[in-house]
């Protein structure tokens, strides 16, 4: 899994030092807030792929946090680690838009698995190494292959993510803004020609041959592939 | 009612399946309701469902093998652990092994929902 920003809002110094060391260990790099304020500040600046948020905090309550951040952006998945552990509190913070809720005191191998789980979901990375298969065509992730009727074809490091990455969203539309971030590493709001896509999946039917028709243009959206 | 989804339930004890059922039935989801592991296999091909509950231990293949199984092939569908194995190497493990979340036997019926309508909206964005 590539280097993601994991932001961390959290007062108490020990468990944000433990979090950090853990974080930087899978090889993400951690942003730190110690309350609310600083939280939804660093969140709006530094855009971050997760947030792993205290309930307790000074200033701007968790809960709130949560919903300011949930306001602007469905997406990023939101991880509360907190001491208040009654069901009540765990559906409250659940219905306010986390995606996960751990109580503290809490295990580290648990919630640094829990953040791998989130990540998975919403970045596509860390996605099973098994071999897919559409028709005639077999994708191996774990040899890096793609095999036309058993046959592997030469596909760029590029064009073999970018296959991998619309393959394994099964069927889903994937927008070139995504697919850019997916494939490239590139920002969404970096202002980057997303034409690049365009090219790259051109060559790629051109290497599909008779599976081209798989690879789907969505106009005005993106692409898709149709396994099935 | 159109519904708000399909959901598979795998467990051994069908007085959990039973109470399952009704608990997301009552959510608007359509349920449906098997008792091993092969039987979840065959229903998630048959049904194609947006989310499966399994228990850990079942007869035939257990909850972990069909989590690994359907993730190996299906990187979308949503899978829950419901079970009670509580120990934390069980739940890295079943975590590691494809399921996106994991929820402990005995359990709130109303964390239990909110958890599923949370998986739900990450489907969505």
């Amino acid at each position: 899994m590539s280097k993601l920003k994991i932001l961390v809002v959290e007062d108490d110094r020990d468990i944000a030092k433990i979090l950090k060391y853990n974080l930087e260990k899978e090889g993400h790099q951690a942003l730190f807030a110690q309350d609310g304020e600083e939280g939804v500040a660093l969140f709006r600046r530094e855009k971050p792929r997760l947030v792993i948020l205290d309930l307790m905090l000074p200033k701007v309550d968790g809960l709130e946090v949560c919903r300011m951040i949930r306001s602007e952006d469905k997406k990023t998945p939101i991880l509360m680690l907190t001491a208040k552990s009654s069901e009540v509190d765990k559906i409250v913070g659940l219905e306010m838009g986390a995606d996960d809720y751990v109580t503290k005191p809490f295990s580290v191998r648990e919630v640094m698995t829990r953040v791998k789980t989130l990540l998975r979901r919403t970045t596509g990375e860390d996605a099973p190494s098994g071999v897919l298969s559409a028709g005639v065509l077999e994708l191996d992730p774990a040899r890096y292959e793609l095999r036309l009727q058993g046959k592997p074809l030469e596909l760029t490091g590029r064009e073999f993510e970018l296959l991998k990455s619309l393959w394994t969203a099964r069927g889903k539309v994937l927008s070139r803004e995504e697919l850019l971030e997916r494939v490239w590493g590139i920002d969404k709001s970096a202002d980057i020609d997303t034409r690049t896509v365009d090219q790259h999946v051109a060559r790629l039917r051109a290497k599909l041959g008779p599976e081209k028709k798989r690879l789907r243009t969505v106009k005005g959206v993106g692409y898709r592939f149709i396994a099935e | 009612m159109t519904s708000k989804g399909r959901i598979i339930v795998a467990d051994d004890d069908p007085d959990i399946t039973g109470l399952l059922q009704k608990l997301l039935t009552g959510e608007g989801y359509s349920v449906v309701a098997v008792y091993d592991g092969d039987a979840a296999l065959a229903a998630y091909e048959r049904e194609r469902p947006d989310l499966m509950v399994l228990d850990w231990s079942m007869p035939g293949k257990d909850g972990l093998q069909v989590c690994a199984e359907l993730r190996k092939k299906d990187s979308r569908v949503l899978l829950l652990m419901l079970t009670g194995q509580k120990t934390e190497q069980k739940k890295v493990a079943g975590l590691a092994g494809g399921a996106d979340d994991y929820i402990t036997k005995p359990f709130g019926q109303k964390e239990f929902l909110a958890r599923i309508r949370s998986l739900f909206r990450r489907l969505d964005v």
